[in-house]
């Protein structure tokens, strides 16, 4: 069909044009390949965001011989100016080309708003050595904000040439001239031919004109989708963008469907009176010598003293730092991996990588005080970060696998996490753009995109229904889980699927789902670069200040071999850094993440009760119950622990086979071969797990060994296991794994179970570096618990928000540990919580909406004798006086919170001149106002209104009647029931969590005695979905399950809502218990596209500023 | 005042009066006042204000359901891109798009309330029309342009946003005839979307 048409279409948009473009990168590759055209040239706009996935898509088909050998894929920009200057579609003709195109486009990035771009004529002319251009004859701007405080960008780089400032074209024609002039030879005319009437004049007007300035003319559609059938899904972006219905959209909508990509037959069709703009295109790729495989990376080398060699350096840092810790000379263990390792870094050359890790932690060390920090991940299983002091724990006697962090097989570069104080990490992001200069680090790029929620409002907006129907669909819309929008989930709001309208929309939900939205920054992914990174991808200026990141994302970075650098945020750390200054302040020693007093008895007591709210890792309600069924006796009991709470083990029913070995009720024993193998090949691996894989390492070594995968087909596994995108090559594994296995005479049984258990490593897993980098700080959290919880719990509400409970559960579970809370007040509070003769005092920074410079002057000008005195003294405004009278922060003044609420109100804050001279009294004596007494319960509605707690009661206590008439129990009764009970149950609630495959939905609810875990099956919950998801206040109905291990769940049958029965506390205050930050019906977790280190069960915790 | 003399004017000839009117009592139910406003020096005379003034008093005299003018629409399908309604509706008139200059304008002023079936002869696929017959006669085409495809609004239509059933394309064609007769054709359908396009007659060019 194609014979004797050669054509490439170079003008090529992908859904990385945002909301322009229609169709995704591979998607329109695939489509050009079978189309027979010779190329595609993908060129989004003022964006090269999309360019790595077409790259990769083509590279992978080609692996698999799915596409023509001679196709090719060539990438560029298309440039769309602000000033004018129709678009120009660029292509860089070499790597020097490229690195000017990505320049000329951070240029205008820098200059805009996060997203956007604004290039002047100007602009280009500074960079267009090296490029291809093709001049498209209208412009596509719009308008795009200004940057209102750029940062400090340095563009030069000492190589410019001194040149004329161009100013902006008025006429095409003059275009034309003036590139033709700047850049010989390098210029075409693309025209299109879009059924608009008046092609045909236009391209013979457009001829003559090309041919005037003496420049060649080329045949392009300037495709935007792949297929003519994403007409509708077109117009529906289209709509989106402008903010209107499709309806409304009008002529502002493409004509017609014409800008699918076109065979080389239909070009030449649509072509035949000018049959050399088409054979132009293959001239113009002939001159693009530039691919993706080109860019080549250099780590910084900042960090290496002049002098010395990186490696050399890194040598001898760690090795005077080996010898240091074992002054009588290395263990022969230590000068193995010390060598392994150096041979590795050397052949690889990653010396700087490791140095530049290495100056960030120094660098966060030596501020004062300093920034806690800690590696996690797979950076852990080397020595070399260990001697460092990236990481914390010992690689060596720990037996971790350095090769699992790198190793000769595999091409990919290393990943160093490192986690900082969330508090403080801004300081340490800083420090890098200092040190490295903007224009040679960058965030990574991390691609937001359409999620159910978000498109079923913007789609419905688009295609016409109003408001309240988005609302209620998208309300609906399961956050966290939904992939697709189910028709069942239309049903349940109440909605015909058959509905034309609905119809519409769940079709165009579908198409949209997964498409890009825009760009956002990765959490903490930099990478780093010697040479200048905007030569090799465009930077952008973030959302928030004073943040730059790059244009691609993680997977793009992998697929470059670009080396990134993760500086996480770790709210635990600056809880614990916290602690320790507060320890310090109370006289109650010095203490550093080293220093902590290990294997204490005491804190291992306390965890196997399960009392761990507020540690680390082990507060969530899973792995609470854990606790006393594994009840950790020492350091690495704590690394299984976090391991095993997690999907991958659950799922491959590891767990209970452990638990039982390990309680000594089951013989540990180890599955073997038959006989030609060695029959305790597998104990090497599994003996300090009792024979049960748990870690990724295990899961990983045991297919090397059980089931004779080679190191390579290991390595593939376990990219698949890493990634999310890979899993659809997880199956090809499956038999492998399994025959593998069952061939070498191991039960099928074990085999599937094994190969289960990968699979689920694949969506969450842990390898044991990791887990043995957290259970150091669940270590250290705990003991902190353990031994000073009243400073413990001061440390976690000064870190909040951050981990699994609000501070009303802190607070409630230290007056439990005997921890004396007090309320704030105005003659004792700080702005922090703080301690107060070993009593926790309340600080406030606890009450919604106070100032921090308020709580500053409160202390300065402090002790007060009246509500005047602190107005005067601390120069407060009404508004703050108000808000500490709501807060009943006043009663050390024998205010209550109604006589405080009616004195703030009648002291003037502003001070008559007169009274401050006389430093008198304003006001004069008034007599007493006799208000009613203000009832417990609205005191304790208007706490938790207030601060979010109230130390007075809960909520719970003033209905406890109401319920108690109808035989509802406590959770304390509940607690107690026998085993089997049916019973009823009320309560606030606290979470609900939808873990793993969604099976059972577990809900936390508390009284004024404690709180019921109840467990409710899915299918139960489809038919009360709205009772479970609305209620703030509910009963629940269900039998008592009590595990051996004395752990309580109540197996819900029905859910009641009772919210409305908190509005009986008080007519003015709303009781509004805060949800538990793990709530994912308030928040919703979407699964991340990532490595499985980056899925927290601390859902949103890692990124506070 | 000047409005009611038109009024007046146009009341008379079927009443009558004879020898005249001896009083015209005039009832103002509600009176604004109405501040002069000042034209400045250099301030340019209004236009828009003159013509409003004509289109009232012209509404006055003939009615106002019988002064009428177009108003754009927002649409690409041209029977729906204006609409003609009173001229006192209240309707905004946009500003029309300027013709480029020694451009012909591309759509006719004079459109067929309902296109007129035509049959047509046209090269496959989506040739232009060589001759067609319109009330049984034939017109041989000499000149052509085009086309301008335009796309059917796919919104409208129970499952429009499925491939295929968004409604035919239309292809419209400029055409002259051997007499010099100018005419505005489409091709209702691509032939991929139907295996049989009918020709129809859209308008006429002045």
């Amino acid at each position: 069909m194609t014979q004797g048409h050669v054509y490439a279409e170079l003008v090529a948009a992908t859904n990385y044009s945002f909301l322009r473009g229609a169709s995704h990168p591979a998607d329109m590759v695939f489509q050009a390949a079978a189309l027979g055209l010779s190329a595609i040239g993908i060129a989004d706009r003022n964006s090269v965001a999309g360019v790595v996935r077409a790259w990769v898509a083509v590279k992978k088909a080609k692996a698999a011989n799915a596409l023509p050998p001679n196709f090719r894929l060539v990438t560029g920009s298309r440039l769309v100016f602000a000033d004018g200057t129709p678009d120009i579609v660029a292509y860089p003709k070499n790597r020097k080309g490229w690195g000017r195109l990505t320049r000329l486009l951070t240029v205008g990035n820098m200059r805009s708003n996060k997203g956007g771009c604004i290039l002047r004529f100007d602009d280009l002319a500074g960079y267009l050595e090296d490029l291809l251009l093709i001049i498209l004859p209208h412009s596509t701007a719009e308008e795009t904000n200004p940057h209102k405080k750029p940062v400090e960008y340095s563009h030069a780089d000492g190589g410019e040439k001194l040149r004329l400032v161009e100013d902006t074209p008025g006429s095409l024609d003059e275009i034309l001239r003036r590139l033709k002039r700047l850049a010989p030879d390098r210029v075409w005319l693309g025209i299109t031919m879009h059924g608009r009437g008046k092609d045909m004049r236009r391209l013979e007007e457009q001829r003559a004109l090309a041919k005037q300035c003496g420049l060649p003319i080329l045949a392009a559609n300037d495709a935007l989708y792949a297929d003519c059938a994403a007409r509708p899904l077109h117009d529906v972006l289209t709509a989106i963008r402008l903010g209107v219905s499709v309806d409304q959209a009008g002529t502002r909508l493409e004509v017609n469907a014409e800008r699918y990509l076109k065979s080389p037959a239909e070009m030449t069709r649509l072509f035949a009176r000018a049959p050399e703009a088409i054979a132009e295109s293959q001239k113009l790729l002939n001159q693009v010598a530039f691919d993706l495989s080109q860019l080549k990376y250099e780590y910084p080398n900042e960090p290496v003293p002049s002098g010395w060699e990186p490696q050399d350096w890194l040598e001898h840092l760690v090795r005077s730092e080996a010898n240091r810790r074992h002054p009588d000379g290395l263990p022969p263990k230590w000068v193995r991996a010390l060598d392994e390792e150096f041979t590795l870094v050397r052949q690889k050359n990653y010396a700087c990588y490791f140095l530049t890790v290495h100056d960030i932690v120094q660098f966060a060390r030596s501020q004062d005080p300093p920034i806690l920090c800690q590696g996690r991940g797979s950076a852990a299983n080397s020595v070399i970060c260990y001697l460092l002091g990236i990481t914390s724990v010992d690689p060596v006697s720990n037996n971790l696998l350095f090769s699992r962090f790198l190793s000769e097989e595999r091409d990919e570069p290393p990943d160093i996490d490192v986690d900082f104080e969330h508090e403080r990490r801004e300081e340490v992001m800083q420090y890098v753009y200092r040190r490295f200069k903007r224009h040679r680090a960058g965030i990574a790029a991390t691609v937001i995109h359409y999620r159910p929620r978000s498109t079923v409002r913007e789609v419905g907006k688009a295609i016409g229904l109003t408001e309240d129907v988005t609302a209620r669909l998208a309300g609906t819309v399961w956050g966290s889980f939904g992939r697709d929008l189910p028709e069942a989930r239309l049903i349940e709001a109440g909605f015909d699927p058959d509905n034309p309208q609905i119809a519409r929309l769940h079709a165009f939900v579908g198409q949209l789902l997964d498409f890009p939205r825009h760009l956002s920054q990765h959490v903490g992914g930099y990478v780093l670069t010697e040479n200048r990174l905007d030569e090799t991808v465009p930077i952008h200026n973030g959302a928030m200040a004073d943040r730059t990141f790059i244009e691609w994302d993680k997977d793009d970075i992998d697929a470059l071999n670009l080396l990134k650098v993760d500086i996480l945020a770790l709210g635990m750390l600056t809880c614990i850094r916290k602690s320790f200054e507060m320890l310090r302040q109370t006289g109650g020693g010095d203490y550093t993440l080293d220093s902590v007093p290990a294997e204490d008895p005491a804190v291992y007591a306390m965890l196997q009760k399960g009392d761990s709210i507020g540690t680390f890792q082990v507060e969530s309600r899973a792995q609470i119950n854990m606790l006393p069924r594994l009840k950790p006796k020492e350091f690495y009991d704590l690394v299984i622990q976090i391991a095993i709470v997690r999907p991958g083990p659950i799922e491959g029913d590891m767990v209970h086979p452990y638990l039982r070995r390990r309680n000594g009720e089951e013989k540990v024993e180890y599955p073997s071969p038959a006989p030609p193998h060695d029959p305790n090949e597998l104990h090497d691996i599994l003996y300090r797990t009792y024979g049960v894989p748990l870690f990724q390492e295990q899961a990983m070594k045991l297919a090397m060994v059980a089931a004779a995968f080679t190191p390579d087909e290991a390595n593939g596994l376990r990219r698949a296991m890493a990634t999310f995108r890979n899993s659809g090559t997880m199956p090809e594994y499956k038999d492998k794994m399994i025959n593998g296995m069952v061939q070498r005479g191991y039960q099928q049984d074990f085999a599937e179970r094994c190969y289960k258990q990968i699979e689920g490593f694949g969506s969450y897993g842990f390898p044991e570096s990791h887990a043995q980098a957290f259970a150091h700080l669940v270590y250290i959290s705990s003991w902190l618990k353990c031994h000073h919880p009243a400073i413990f719990t001061a440390a976690l509400l000064n870190s909040q928000p951050m981990g699994f409970y609000a501070p009303a559960q802190l607070v409630q579970d230290a007056r439990n540990h005997q921890v004396d809370v007090r309320a704030i007040d105005v003659n004792f509070s700080a702005w922090d919580n703080g301690i107060e003769a070993g009593a926790l005092r309340l600080g406030y920074r606890q009450i919604s909406g106070f100032h921090k410079d308020w709580a500053l002057a409160i202390e300065a000008a402090r002790p007060f004798a009246s509500l005047e005195e602190l107005a005067r003294k601390a120069k407060l405004p009404p508004r703050a006086l108000h808000l500490l009278a709501d807060a009943d922060a006043l009663r050390s003044l024998g205010l209550d919170r109604r006589e405080a609420g009616w004195e703030a109100r009648r002291t003037p804050t502003d001070e008559l001149p007169l009274f401050a001279a006389a430093d008198a009294r304003e006001l004069a004596q008034e007599a007493g106002i006799a208000l009613p007494m203000m009832p417990v319960s609205e005191h304790v509605a208007a706490d938790y209104q207030m601060t979010r707690m109230s130390l007075k009661g809960h909520p719970m206590e003033f209905l406890r009647d109401i319920f108690a008439a109808e035989g509802i129990l406590t959770c304390a009764q509940t607690d107690a029931a026998k085993h089997g009970t049916r019973v009823r149950t009320a309560g606030v609630v606290l979470t609900r969590q939808r873990p793993g495959k969604g099976n059972a939905i577990f809900i936390t609810i508390e009284d004024e005695t404690g709180v019921t875990n109840a467990l409710l099956w899915s299918r139960l919950f489809e038919r009360q979905r709205r009772a479970v998801m609305a209620s703030r206040l509910m009963v629940i109905e269900g039998e008592v399950q009590r595990s051996k291990e004395g752990v309580v769940h109540l197996m819900a049958s029905t859910i009641t809502d009772r919210s409305h029965e908190l509005e009986r506390l008080s007519h003015e205050h709303d009781a509004n218990v805060p949800l538990s930050r793990s709530d994912e019906f308030a928040q919703p977790v979407y699964p991340r596209h990532g490595h499985p280190r980056d899925v927290r069960i601390l859902p949103k915790s890692r990124d506070f500023h | 005042m000047r409005l009611i003399r038109e009024r007046i004017d146009a009341l008379s000839d079927p009443l009558d009066p004879g020898f005249g009117y001896d009083l015209i009592q005039l009832t103002v139910p509600t009176a604004d006042i109405l501040l002069p406003s000042q034209a400045g020096l250099e301030t340019k005379v209004d236009r828009s204000a003159q013509t409003e003034a004509l289109i009232d008093r012209l509404s006055v005299r003939l009615g106002s359901n019988r002064v009428r003018y177009f108003v754009e629409r927002n649409s690409h399908i041209p029977e729906r891109a204006v609409v003609e309604c009173a001229a006192q509706s209240g309707q905004p008139q946009k500003e029309w798009p300027q013709e480029t200059e020694a451009e012909p304008p591309m759509r006719p002023f004079r459109l067929f309330e309902t296109p007129q079936r035509v049959e047509a002869l046209a090269s496959i696929p989506d040739g232009p029309p060589r001759q067609f017959r319109w009330r049984k006669s034939l017109h041989h085409i000499v000149a052509y342009e085009g086309p301008e495809r335009i796309a059917a609004e796919w919104w409208r239509r129970k499952a429009g946003h499925e491939h295929g059933k968004g409604g035919p394309t239309r292809d419209y064609y400029r055409v002259e005839d051997s007499e010099g007769r100018r005419f505005w054709l489409f091709r209702h359908g691509l032939y991929s979307e139907t295996d049989a396009p009918i020709w129809y007659l859209h308008g006429l060019f002045a």
